[in-house]
């Protein structure tokens, strides 16, 4: 059996799958950055798969900007997130309600 | 070509000055920063209303409408430039507001810096034909404000930008995933190139729909329409209240041009427009009813504002709704969402920055604080009750005539979109209700208060806002004609 694109689509879906559900069930700060992380990575494993199976490059270019651009929201976010321990001297979401009504 | 893209380089300059700059100056001298940006910002204005007017002359003179270079990748049309207006006009506005609400801040660089290239992002997006560049347009405009949301590092504020960050992080993983698909179904990035390869991909239909539904959600977060909203209220809350302005009249215009180059150009294939408007027929009902509705049980009016700037929202969404209709008149519709989309940037910005203003004084956002505001700080009181009599849309004001519009265009559909009209009244008359109670408090209650100097450079960002609010809903023709013609150059 041979690997052909529909199974990277599979395993991207999957993959952006568990980010999500990783985002959505977890409330501990660090683990929703890495869930982030999955989700944009998976949509990066699509875009390299349709690359090459289309044989055009700009999935490529495109799958480059989008780990820039990742890099970069990790970075900001890590920032944030050291900023709100700080604050709060904690990561749990959950344990941080000062706006509420 | 590089005329067109002028004022981008303009803020990027003045964006990278600022930063710079700032590493040579004693904390005391940096004021400076944001005059300086504020100049920037003036000298990019100029020059985009300078290339809109002479687009329209073009348009009279039914020339080429349109400029795009690097293969395809940016557009320079009206469109764009209309929307660049906005968001530098709201940029101006934000400068101005900041230079007195942030005095007593430190790390004012970093701010104005983060505003200019948040702006230089906005304005990116709205010239964006391509896929690759709109994401790290939207991206780039997202992770400065993402930043500028936890700029006072205090608890309320970092709570806010986790809660902004956490969203805003989601909804690029849902649009970027989106993109692939739509990237894998046509072979290509280009809005234009893909609009004329998708008839080919009938075989795979329900991938396409999924890339439909996950860039509507993806750009719901954006614009905080009604099921992915719980961030905004929040987050506006929690932010300074300049930021805030900036969140509300700018960064969420954004997410509205990616959504609607997006889906006109690139969806606009007629079989799948029936799909999507029906989505979004139903997200802009739920969303101005949820919003306003929600918007009457808040005493926070920061909270208040935020779920008002939801159900806004939904009155925009209406417009991608009625495309679906056979007999929709198409530049009526999209040029009265445009219309909304920026008078809802002045008055809504014009009303972050009066409780911005309040702020300046001490003073809190919570309904009671502001009791007797208008013998205390007039010019403030005053610029607030036009902005949120704009807001309800009240005739005379810039309001009335963007809502007016989109309740013509529901009607000039006809048919089944009577209701999203209909609903669009009754949300007005249910929005008028909180709207009055600001200003009731505002000149009626009973407070021992006494009369304050007001900021003078936030004063003169307010009195700029109303008056643009009052001149648009006393003369809309000019602002008409032109959203029109903003949105008939979409096309051509």
């Amino acid at each position: 059996m041979s690997v052909t694109v529909f199974h990277y689509v599979f395993l991207a879906t999957v993959l952006f799958s568990i980010g999500a559900y990783g985002l959505l069930s977890s409330r501990n700060a660090v683990r929703m950055l890495m869930s982030i992380e999955l989700m944009l990575n998976a949509a990066n494993i699509n875009l390299v798969a349709f690359s090459s199976y289309l044989g055009n490059l700009s999935g490529q270019a495109f799958a480059a900007f989008t780990i820039a651009i990742a890099a970069a929201e990790a970075g900001v976010g890590m920032a944030i997130l050291l900023a709100l321990y700080r604050n709060f001297r904690t990561v749990n979401l959950r344990e941080i309600k000062e706006l509420r009504w | 070509m590089l005329e067109a893209l002028m004022p981008e380089l303009v803020i990027a300059v003045f964006a990278l000055a600022v930063i710079f700059i700032d590493m040579t100056l004693r904390e005391d001298d940096k004021e400076f920063l944001g005059y300086l940006s504020l100049v920037g910002v003036g000298i990019a204005l100029a020059m985009v209303f300078s290339q809109a007017k002479s687009l329209l002359a073009a348009i009279a003179a039914k020339q080429a409408l349109q400029v795009s270079f690097f293969s395809g990748l940016i557009r320079v049309d009206l469109f764009a430039v209309f929307f660049k207006l906005v968001f530098l006009l709201v940029a101006l506005l934000v400068i101005l507001g900041s230079l007195d609400a942030t005095r007593k801040d430190k790390y004012k660089g970093e701010y104005y810096s983060l505003i200019l290239f948040a702006t230089l992002g906005m304005m990116f997006a709205a010239m964006a034909a391509d896929l690759v560049l709109l994401f790290v347009a939207v991206e780039l405009a997202s992770i400065s404000t993402f930043a500028l949301a936890a700029f006072r590092k205090n608890r309320t504020g970092t709570e806010a930008a986790m809660k902004y960050f956490v969203i805003g992080a989601f909804s690029s993983g849902l649009i970027v995933f989106g993109m692939s698909l739509l990237y894998g179904l046509t072979g290509s990035t280009n809005l234009y190139a893909i609009a004329e390869a998708l008839p080919k991909t009938a075989e795979f239909h329900w991938v396409l729909i999924l890339a439909v539904v996950f860039l509507i959600a993806g750009f719901g977060y954006k614009v905080a329409a009604v099921p992915f909203h719980m961030w905004a209220p929040d987050t506006y809350q929690g932010a300074p209240s300049p930021v805030s302005a900036f969140l509300a009249a700018a960064s969420k215009k954004m997410a509205f041009v990616a959504l609607l180059r997006i889906f006109l150009i690139a969806l606009s294939m007629p079989a799948l427009v029936k799909e999507w408007a029906l989505l979004f027929a139903i997200l802009a009902a739920i969303t101005m009813t949820l919003g306003n509705v929600v918007a009457l049980a808040q005493t926070n009016i920061k909270r208040m504002l935020a779920y008002s700037s939801i159900g806004q929202a939904g009155y925009v969404l209406i417009v991608f709704a009625l495309l679906a209709s056979t007999q929709v008149d198409l530049n009526l519709s999209i040029g009265a969402g445009l219309l909304h989309i920026l008078t809802h940037a002045i008055m809504k910005g014009g009303a972050f920055l009066a409780v911005a203003a309040a702020s300046y004084y001490m003073i809190g956002s919570n309904l009671e604080d502001f009791a007797g505001l208008g013998r205390r700080l007039p010019v403030t009181a005053l610029t607030m009750t036009i902005f949120l009599l704009s807001l309800a849309g009240i005739p005379f004001f810039a309001g009335f005539v963007s809502k007016f519009m989109i309740l013509t265009a529901s009607i000039a559909a006809g048919g089944a979109y009577l209701i999203l009209g209909i609903l669009l009244i009754i949300n007005s008359v249910v929005s008028l209700y909180y709207y009055a109670r600001v200003i009731r408090y505002m000149y009626f209650a009973e407070a021992e208060v006494k009369r304050e100097r007001e900021p003078l450079l936030l004063s003169v960002a307010l009195v700029v806002a109303a008056l643009l609010v009052i001149y648009i809903g006393v003369f809309p023709d000019s602002f008409v004609s032109l959203s029109l013609n903003a949105a008939s150059s979409l096309f051509s």
